[in-house]
């Protein structure tokens, strides 16, 4: 099974539970299936899940684990990627916005401008998106724009390694936990704790082949939780960042 | 009884692991003599999802592996956490790595259902169970090297089996199949450990373990102490079992691996040298799991023996 037709089984998952998920469904002219899974409805943990099942394509595991901060027992999501720099080239690299908005996801194998699996992060759900294929839509202060959320980081990670040049190649495998922001209706105090999840609570790991001074320097600028870099030759670990559960409870509770 | 290790794990092969062999990053191939060869992780790359394939096959559908999370020292690492059913089946009949064929002057080591079938090995006989329904036979073997066809002869005969029924699924351990599934032998270290104890497997009615997977690396000896160190130092096995109290009160402090003072907190590539890298050189009580929790239900106790050594966790998971 190819990771477009992957993507596309879980896009069908999807639209299949509806309205056991908590989603709603809409099909425009211009060819664009769209799931409403946090705009105007609520949606909820599988549709969540599935938005990142969807965008690693197959090429991965999509786990709900936890955190304690303080007394509360918080959801984190955990991502287990076979192939963390394809994930990101196909799903996360992402295409120029369409109308300001950023979709996330895997293009068609027929269509270069569709999307087999799309994911966007937007206030509105209308038939005037100008897209093709599957999308899945959820607002800021939705569970599923959350969850997306907590894949952000190591994304990021593999971003800057392929930015410091580190051959796709060499990176290998990918590990992440980070917290599932405690929902809010304010836009913007969600965007706060999603942004203070990502920088206080994300835990990466990423097990590649790469020299010694790149990683260095590659973890030596980290922002966004704790890196660990596990360099495959020498059997070193390369550590930058850090995990702030202090900093997170004060941001999240 | 009425199931098979075989047929559930060889089902589980060509129904998921081979349709999906493109996105585990395996290759599945036949020998000349008709014997299946699942490479997870000698040549190739596999994966996470590689990973739970290997354990859940060796498990032989009555188990399986699920990730979770767990602190090494001060950090938050993936662990491996293993459920399985019929516990002394599935870890004495098939998941333990005791069925040793030799070959070229060494021993191949060989877990699995295959096991089963003629019951091989003392641990395998340490239950009645026998797979004799089993239409092939599924081995599983930590390895830097595809077998032969010869070896695989051996293999099979030694099984009583023909090549062309043999599957055997291999890995190094300087990969992340091969870290993820010797991390994953936490029940499987356990269980025989309790019976070297007296402890009758048919007694044993539940079990988990947990595993932090602290490294993967290239090096094949290097990952091997490492993964080693993961079990000795890291993991933590529940039992759930019928049997007097006094049982288990006389033997708590000869199970597990803080009993071994004079070399507690080394790491296992150094212990492992001391041996010459040679497992049969190993003391059987070196090979002792890190933790074990008691839980009987005949009298509603539980005990509990071991601690987690997380300051040799975190120096193997720093490198």
């Amino acid at each position: 099974m190819n990771l477009y037709n992957f993507s596309y089984e879980v896009f069908q998952s999807i639209r299949a539970r509806i309205p056991d998920n908590n989603c709603s469904f809409i099909e425009n002219e211009n060819g664009l299936s769209m799931v409403d899974a946090g705009v105007e409805m609520p949606g909820g943990w599988s549709v969540a899940k599935k938005v990142l099942e969807g965008l690693s394509c197959g090429l991965g595991q999509v786990n709900i684990g936890e955190i304690l901060l303080q007394d509360f027992r918080l959801p984190t999501v955990e991502l287990l990627l076979d192939e963390p720099v394809r994930i990101f080239e196909e799903s996360f690299r992402g295409r120029s916005s369409v109308n300001n908005l950023r979709i996330y996801g895997p293009g068609s194998e027929s269509d270069a401008q569709a999307y087999s699996f799309g994911f966007a992060v937007t206030g509105e759900i209308s038939g005037e998106i100008p897209a093709k294929g599957n999308l899945v839509a959820a607002g800021n202060t939705s569970l599923a724009a959350a969850v997306f959320n907590t894949s952000l980081p190591v994304m990021t990670a593999v971003e800057a390694l392929l930015k410091a040049g580190v051959p796709g190649e060499n990176i290998l495998w990918a590990w992440s936990s980070c917290p599932v922001a405690t929902l809010t209706d304010n836009k913007e105090q969600m965007t706060k704790k999603n942004e203070a999840v990502r920088r206080k609570g994300a835990v990466i790991s990423l097990w590649l082949r790469a020299d010694a001074d790149v990683l260095k320097a590659v973890t030596a600028s980290w922002e966004f939780g704790q890196l660990r870099l596990h360099e495959l030759v020498t059997a070193k670990t390369y550590i930058g960042g850090c995990l702030d559960e202090a900093g997170l409870s004060r941001e999240l509770l | 009884m009425t199931f098979s290790l075989n047929n559930n794990a060889a089902r589980l092969i060509e129904d998921y692991v081979r349709p999906n062999k493109e996105r585990l990053n395996i290759d599945i191939f036949e020998l000349d003599n008709g014997t299946t060869i699942l490479d997870m992780g000698v040549f190739a790359k596999g994966g996470w999802l590689a990973a739970k394939a290997f354990v859940d096959i060796g498990l032989g559908g009555l188990g399986e592996l699920c990730y979770r999370k767990m602190k090494a020292g001060s950090y938050y690492v993936p662990a491996l956490s293993v459920l399985v059913d019929r516990p002394g089946i599935a870890e004495m009949a098939s998941h333990v790595a005791r069925f040793r064929v030799p070959y070229k002057g060494r021993n191949i080591d060989i877990s699995g259902p295959i096991r089963s079938i003629k019951g091989v090995d003392e641990f395998a006989r340490a239950v009645e169970y026998r797979d004799v329904e089993a239409k092939s036979a599924v081995g599983c073997i930590q390895t830097t090297v595809i077998p032969t066809a010869e070896a695989c002869g051996l293999i099979a005969e030694a099984a009583g089996v023909t090549p062309e029924q043999l599957y055997l699924v291999v890995a190094r351990t300087g990969n992340i199949v091969g870290a993820v599934q010797v991390g994953a032998r936490n029940i499987e270290q356990t269980l025989p450990t309790l019976f070297d104890h007296g402890f009758d497997m048919e007694d044993i009615i539940q079990a988990s373990g947990v595993t932090p997977m602290i490294s993967i690396v290239d090096d094949e000896l290097v990952a091997y102490g490492r993964v080693n160190d993961s079990l000795i130092y890291g993991q933590e096995t529940n039992v759930y079992l019928r049997c007097d109290d006094e049982k288990i009160l006389g033997v708590l402090d000869e199970l597990t691996f803080v009993k071994n003072r004079d070399i507690y907190g080394t790491p296992f590539q150094e212990i492992f040298a001391r041996c010459d890298n040679d497992w049969t050189q190993v003391p059987r009580e070196w090979d002792a799991p890190c933790k074990i929790n008691f839980h009987n239900l005949s009298s509603g106790r539980s005990f509990s023996t071991g601690k987690l050594g997380h300051q040799t966790l975190e120096n193997s998971f720093l490198g």
